[in-house]
């Protein structure tokens, strides 16, 4: 009777242990899964904001007040939505994909390339259209990217 | 091999395409900096690295000033800026811009070379 009731009680403590330790592993996933996204709509966030200032700088004159801070939000912005993607991918796969790093850099181009920070250059409503149309690209491929890493695979990279 | 930072040896925070957009502008750096470095270069059979790393930021237009312009106003035959001067950078958050600054360098070239063809 004394071994019965101790074969009975390593099984439940196995099964409580097992459960525990399920659990455990499945929050972590899933709060891995939850952190991705966060800083995935956290970067996608940065680039529309980035591209509505690129817009907005390219609709004023270069003489305008807002031009020196609006100038430097984008350029020390555009370094931070980088650092993000580069920390991003180490836990999502795809995004040091050539297509987005080229994306990356078209918008960079699109937001500040041209006559940008000259001190003469005209109002560019094409320029300020460009930096959305980037920006669209670059975040339509960042969310791709991501769904392309769910479907792959189920485990998660903690 | 020759090494400039933008960042250390010229400004942190460079901008602008010419000498009427600010102290830290594309023409002053290839024309101060680069122009005389890759001279150099040549002189002696080296090469100049001009690394991205440690800047705030960069804009796309001084990339293309300095990089761009190296082709349009350096007066360097296109294999000298093929072979001697490489665009660097460590940091993975500076790699856009190192592809652009390479992207200005070798369309310029393409478009130069267009031109001696032509």
């Amino acid at each position: 009777v004394g071994n019965a009731w101790f074969d009975l009680l390593k099984i439940v403590i196995t099964a409580i242990l097992s459960a525990g330790l399920s659990g455990i592993w499945v929050s972590r996933w899933k709060a891995s899964l939850d952190h991705a996204e966060k800083r995935i709509d956290d970067l996608c966030a940065e680039i529309s904001k980035l591209a509505d200032l690129a817009s907005e700088y390219w609709l004023l004159a270069q003489t305008d007040d807002k031009v020196p801070v609006l100038q430097a939000r984008i350029t020390s912005g555009m370094v931070r939505m980088a650092s993000i993607r580069v920390s991003l991918t180490k836990l999502v796969r795809g995004l040091q994909a050539p297509r987005i790093e080229e994306l990356e850099q078209g918008f960079f181009r699109a937001a500040t390339g041209s006559e940008f920070a000259v001190h003469n250059r005209p109002i560019s409503p094409s320029n300020a259209a460009a930096a959305q149309h980037a920006a669209s690209a670059l975040i339509v491929c960042i969310r791709s990217a991501r769904m392309e890493a769910i479907q792959r695979t189920w485990l998660p990279k903690v | 091999m020759k090494m400039i930072s933008i960042a250390e040896d010229f400004s942190p925070s460079p901008a602008g395409r010419t000498r009427a957009d600010g102290p830290f502008n594309g023409q002053r750096f290839r024309d101060e900096f680069l122009i005389p470095a890759l001279r150099i270069a040549v002189d002696e059979g080296d090469k100049v690295v001009v690394n991205l790393d440690g800047a705030y930021s960069y804009s796309s237009s001084f990339l293309e000033e300095v990089f761009g312009g190296i082709v349009r106003f350096g007066k360097f035959p296109p294999a000298v800026l093929t072979t001697r001067l490489e665009i660097r950078s460590t940091n993975p958050v500076y790699a856009s811009f190192r592809r652009d600054a390479e992207k200005y360098l070798s369309d310029a070239l393409k478009l130069a070379g267009k031109y001696v063809t032509a």
